[in-house]
Order: structure tokens, then C-alpha cells, then sequence
């Protein structure tokens, strides 16, 4: 454990090196070759083992590297600005695991887990069978408190499926049903340590082959009459589903802010592209409405940060609202993060499509991205999370809340998440839309950019429409079965918080050195364009479906496309990485990035 | 509803109230006693009627309160003790 206590180790970017380089062990050629052979890049792995990645998992009060956990995100946001599935299948499924035990495992549970995570070994995450998507509460999978002689322990039966690391991980944690009645206190959480089964075992033979993802080991673990101890138990039984539904606020905004860095990564390199490929006569970077298609990635990736970001603050700052915000972040940010990754394809084109070198990785990033709005929680149960909550949201928002600065501010000195006060209600304020109902942050907003004054407006309004609508749901309409009104109201919501998000994260960054708010003059403008796209039109047409293909009533002015292109640039060639933090990655040696637009 | 009125039997009513909308059925059609998942309580309106109670009596409640009291009774005897204790 001595390693963890001293001083934090080099960053990961400088461990790295530069990705582009003809040679080095952690290139994108290199994770190129091993995707196609479905395997993730082993001298990365060794790396990230002799770094200590299982130490930034660990919370500081139990050995580990984690205090602050936007600190944990920007640690480990060089593995996402490469590979996306190194990040999740070294990786992140082990965080996602060890957040239960955090929370509700007893004094010896959590230092021997955290012994483990500190050696290195790694935890499957066992809680998904295909049968019931994200549906917990249907699970198959039992466990029986059994006993043989003196000794007792939970006999595990049943299937889990699309498991990361379910056969090299040395730990597993099982979500089971431990009574046959329904509802939500009929789960337990078991953590199988695999060297400590008492009888049995279990088959983890299987591996599920996927689209994206490919080097990541997801398998099936199929149980043998298993017999774990009696103290394998995560807190008490019949406690499975409240602390999943606790954990899962934690790793929904962290996974969504480090796959913000895979986006940072192709947008990057989505400039080079432009200005070596020739089309048409001229450079792509030439084309007006290439950098068009730039300037909208960026701008997603703005609203995604800014908005990912903040709903991992919130964890420390106000950890009674991260049911909702987590939620909302885990369903809008995949969203924005895929659709700009199509706009990137576009503009990559067939070199995206032939995995031309060296943009090929972009292709793998494409594919290993779609993972997001599917693994881990999926879009819809994001949602599902929130309708049920609509109508108190309603009346909550409408409840002045204290302007938050540390939400939004990416120098918060955050400390340790304060675990015990995740709890499964709305919150108590809504903290992450006082900004847009907060008069002095508004109209700073609007007398430094008087172009979005409109926007903002029209923001505003949406804020009034929804909580009408919201409160006017009826009960009936919040179940399982919810009608698609509910549907559309909680996906509204989302992207309202997130436009609470960007004007704080505009707010604090403003007279930050690193924010784009403060190095780019049209970066809140252009965020908010693209969120914006997401406004219905006006009010009184409401009734009327939207076509998910009908056309974005929401203009780009060339001029703003162009200005926010040649900022693209200059973070680029600056070696700075894009987002709500612009901060020195590793600069590349590629000389394709000497030349200027 | 002010605090000082409140007693177990006007917050058993007021569950009444809520339960017969929520499932949108008779007030007659149940009692304190029966198992809320027989009225087709699920685990979703346990968060709604969550949001309902903190708003309505300016207390904070865990939905796990609900999931442990799944009668209109056992609940409002746990919602009664929450409500003295702040």
C-alpha cells in the first residue's frame, strides 16, 4: 500500500506519449491491431498496472489515490482519449463494481477489497442477464443461504451475461435475487472472491463477441452450484437495489465525462484531416461547411462536458440531487457524443469508412462509442429514472435555489464524496437550473454575447412550459408503460439541465485561464446553438410530433462556424485538449500539424 | 397540512388519497391492510408518492421507507415516526 500514500505519479498523457507516432508501444496503429485480434493493447494494460490505475479507484480514506472525483476523471482521461476500450476493460467495470462496496460493505469488506483493487486485481461486474435489459428488478439469478455442517454461505444460481473481465477478473460482484416476492427489496449484492469459494464454481468460458468494444473480454458467467460465504454479502439483505441505484449515480457521470475524451480526441484530429486532404479543388478546411461540421462536434462536446462534468461535482456538492442529474446526464450525453461523432464521420468521409491511416482510429471510436447509450444504464432507463419524479421536480424547481459556484466550477476544491448521502430521492433543490433562473447570471450572459439573448429567452420559457407540463402528469402515466408525453417531458428535462450546466460552467469559466469560455469568444455561443437544436418549436405547436429528422430550426451563422473552427485549430496545435478544460495533453510530433489554416 | 394537527389516522386518510389516485380506484376498493403491490404499487410510484410526502408534510424521505412499510398503515405509522423525530 506504500506506493498509493506518496505523491500522485505522472500523468497519463506523458506515459503515453503521442498516439500519432510512427513507433511506442500505446499508438493508434497499436490499438488498431489489437482491436482487429480482439484484444486489448497489453503493454498499456502492464502500464496502467505499474501506474497504479486500481489506486485511482480506491478512496483516500481506504489507501487509494480518489479524493476528489472530477481529479479521478481528468487522471484517466488520456486512456479515453485513445481507447475507449482499454478505459472500460481494464478498467472503469472494476470502478463500477467497487462503488457498492464503498458504499455499504463493512469495515472488513471495504479494506479487503481495497487491499485487492491496490494489488492490481480487478472486479467483473455481475448484474446484467440479457433476458431483462436493464429491468434489475426481473433478474433471474438467485442466491439461497444454505447450510453444510457448520458451515453456511449464499449457493448462487442462474446466468449473468455480457460480463467485462468475468474470466480474468479474480473478483466478481453478483446482483441476486435472495426472495421470491416481488418488488425492489428481493435483491441482495454477494462479492465473490474466487479464491475463497467454499463449494463449486462456475463457467466463464463464453465470450460475447460485439460491434465496438471488440478488445474488451465480456463473457457469460454461468453458475455450477457456487457456494460463496456467508459474509460474501454487500450490506444487508434485500439491500441490492438500493445500493446499485446509489452507485450507479457515481459511475453514470464519470463514464459519461471520460468518454467526453474520445470526442476531445477526434475532434483533434479531425484538423489535420482537413487540411491534408484535398477535395473539390480546395482543402476540406476550406469547405464551409466542413467547418461547419467541426464547429457543431466541438460544440457538443462543449454541452457535454460542461454538463458531465457538473454532475460529477454534484456528487460532492450536492449528492442529494445525483439521482436526477446523473441520470439525465447518462442518457443526454451519449446522445451528444454519438451525434457528434456522426457529424465527424461525415467529414472524414470515406476515410473514415476505409480505416485510412492515420485516421483509421476514428472509425474504432465511432464503433466503440455506440457502447455508451447501451452498456452499463442504458438511455431508456435513464429516462425511466427520472418520470417518476417529474411531478416533483416541477414543484422543486420552482423553489429558489442557491446558485451553487463549486457545481460548476472545475477549480472546486471538492474533498472526499461523501457516500452516505447518495440517496434514491429528488433532492431538494433543483441546483443545476438555478443558473437560468438566476437574473444576474442571465443578463451577464446576455450583455457579453447579445446574440444569445434570444436563446437564452427561449430557455427560459422552456423552463416554465415543462414544469406546467410536468406537473400536470397524471400518476397513471408515470409507470413502467409510461405514456410517450412522460417519455418526451423527462427527455426535455435533460436537456434543460444541461443548459443550466453551460451557463454555470460559462459563468465560472469566463475569467478562467483554461476554460473556452475565457480563450474563445464564441464558445458559450456556439454551445448553445447545439443544445438548442434540441428546443421544439414554439410553445403553441407543441402538440404536433417532431420528426427526428425535421430540420434544426436553429441557425449557424458562417462567421461563428469560422471563428470557432480556427479556435479548434489553435487548441489543436497548441496541444490542448478540447472541452470545458483546455488543458496540455501530449503534443503531437505528426507533421502534418505544422501547417496553418 | 399543518404538523401540529397530524396524527397516524389523517395520514393513514391522506395515503388513502393518494393510493386511490394513483391507481385511480375506489376508495372502498382497498384498505390500510392490503399490500400496496396489490394495487399495482409498484417500486415507480414509490418515488412519485416520495416527492409527494417531503412536499406536502417538509420532510425528507428515502423511498426505501416505502419499499420497507408496503402498507398504507405500516407506512404511515414509519411516516408518523419520521415526522416527530425532525
Amino acid at each position: 500500500m506504500s506506493r498509493t500514500t506518496a505523491e500522485p505519479p505522472a500523468g497519463l498523457e506523458e506515459l503515453f506519449g503521442d498516439p500519432l507516432s510512427p513507433d511506442g508501444a500505446f499508438t493508434y496503429e497499436s490499438i488498431l491491431a489489437a482491436d482487429a485480434q480482439r484484444r486489448l493493447v497489453e503493454p498499456a494494460e502492464t502500464l496502467l498496472n505499474q501506474w497504479g490505475f486500481g489506486a485511482e479507484l480506491v478512496p483516500v480514506h481506504l489507501g487509494g489515490r480518489w479524493r476528489s472525483t472530477e481529479d479521478l476523471v481528468r487522471r484517466l482521461l488520456p486512456i479515453f482519449r485513445r481507447d475507449l476500450a482499454l478505459g472500460l476493460g481494464h478498467g472503469i467495470t472494476t470502478f463500477m463494481a467497487a462503488v457498492n462496496v464503498w458504499l455499504r460493505g463493512d469495515e472488513r469488506s471495504r479494506h479487503d477489497l481495497a487491499a485487492r483493487l491496490l494489488r492490481g486485481e480487478r472486479v467483473a461486474v455481475c448484474f446484467h442477464e440479457l433476458a431483462h435489459g436493464n429491468d434489475l428488478l426481473q433478474n433471474d439469478c438467485t442466491a439461497t443461504l444454505v447450510e453444510d455442517g457448520p458451515v453456511r454461505g449464499w449457493r448462487i444460481d442462474g446466468a449473468k451475461e455480457v460480463i467485462n473481465n468475468v474470466e480474468r477478473a479474480e473478483s466478481a460482484l453478483i446482483f441476486a435475487r435472495t426472495s421470491d416476492e416481488p418488488g425492489p427489496r428481493s435483491f441482495s449484492l454477494l462479492l465473490w472472491n474466487k479464491d475463497a469459494s467454499l463449494a463449486g464454481g462456475a463457467d466463464t468460458g463464453r465470450r460475447v463477441l460485439t460491434a465496438g468494444v471488440r478488445g474488451c473480454r465480456l463473457g457469460v458467467i454461468e453458475f455450477d452450484r457456487l457456494v460463496v460465504p456467508e459474509d460474501a454479502l454487500i450490506g444487508d439483505v434485500g439491500d441490492g437495489a438500493a445500493t446499485a441505484l446509489r452507485a450507479f449515480q457515481i459511475t453514470r457521470p464519470v463514464v459519461s465525462a471520460l468518454a467526453v475524451g474520445t470526442l476531445d480526441a477526434a475532434t483533434r484530429l479531425a484538423v489535420p484531416y482537413m487540411r491534408g486532404r484535398a477535395l473539390y479543388g480546395d482543402r476540406v478546411w476550406d469547405l464551409p461547411h466542413a467547418r461547419l461540421l467541426l464547429t457543431r462536434a466541438w460544440a457538443a462536446l462543449l454541452v457535454a462536458d460542461a454538463f458531465a462534468r457538473t454532475a460529477v461535482r454534484a456528487l460532492h456538492v450536492r449528492p442529494d440531487e445525483s439521482y436526477l442529474l446523473s441520470a439525465a446526464a447518462k442518457y443526454l450525453v451519449p446522445k451528444l457524443l454519438n451525434d457528434a461523432m456522426y457529424d465527424l464521420s461525415v467529414l472524414f468521409g470515406s476515410s473514415f469508412y476505409t480505416v485510412t491511416s492515420p485516421y483509421g482510429i476514428f472509425e474504432k471510436w465511432f464503433r466503440d462509442l455506440e457502447i455508451l447509450p447501451i452498456g452499463h444504464a442504458g438511455s431508456t432507463s435513464c429516462l425511466l429514472s427520472l418520470i417518476p419524479y417529474l411531478p416533483t421536480w416541477a414543484r422543486r424547481s420552482r423553489k429558489s435555489a442557491p446558485y451553487e459556484a463549486a457545481l460548476f466550477a472545475a477549480s472546486a476544491d471538492l474533498g472526499e464524496l461523501p457516500f452516505a448521502e447518495l440517496g434514491l430521492g429528488a433532492g431538494r433543490f433543483d441546483s443545476v437550473t438555478a443558473p437560468l433562473r438566476d437574473e444576474a447570471i442571465t443578463s451577464a450572459l446576455c450583455s457579453a454575447h447579445p446574440s444569445v439573448a434570444r436563446l437564452v429567452d427561449r430557455w427560459v420559457d422552456e423552463l416554465t412550459a415543462l414544469q406546467d407540463a410536468a406537473a400536470a402528469l397524471s400518476p397513471a402515466s408515470l409507470r413502467s408503460d409510461a405514456s410517450p408525453e412522460a417519455f418526451d417531458l423527462a427527455r426535455r428535462l435533460t436537456g434543460l439541465m444541461a443548459v443550466g450546466a453551460l451557463l454555470g460552467s460559462w459563468h465560472e469559466g469566463r475569467v478562467r485561464e483554461t476554460s473556452p469560455f475565457s480563450r474563445s469568444p464564441v464558445a458559450v455561443e456556439t454551445a448553445l446553438l447545439r443544445i438548442s437544436e434540441l428546443l421544439r418549436p414554439a410553445a403553441s405547436d407543441s402538440s404536433v410530433p417532431v420528426p427526428r429528422s425535421a430540420p434544426s430550426r436553429v441557425r449557424w451563422p458562417q462567421h461563428l462556424a469560422d471563428a470557432a473552427a480556427a479556435h479548434i485549430a489553435s487548441a489543436t496545435d497548441a496541444g490542448l485538449s478540447l472541452g470545458v478544460e483546455e488543458l496540455v495533453t501530449t503534443r503531437p510530433s505528426h507533421s502534418s500539424h505544422e501547417r496553418n489554416p | 397540512m399543518t404538523i401540529e394537527a397530524l396524527t397516524v389516522v389523517t395520514l393513514e386518510r391522506w395515503l388513502r388519497d393518494r393510493v386511490a389516485a394513483y391507481g385511480e380506484l375506489a376508495p372502498d376498493a382497498f384498505t390500510v391492510d392490503t399490500p400496496l403491490t396489490e394495487l399495482g404499487f409498484n417500486s415507480v410510484y414509490a418515488l412519485t408518492i416520495c416527492g409527494d410526502i417531503e412536499d406536502t408534510f417538509d420532510i425528507d424521505v428515502d423511498p426505501t421507507v416505502v419499499w420497507d412499510n408496503p402498507t398504507i398503515r405500516r407506512l404511515a405509522a414509519a411516516l408518523y415516526a419520521v415526522i416527530k423525530k425532525e
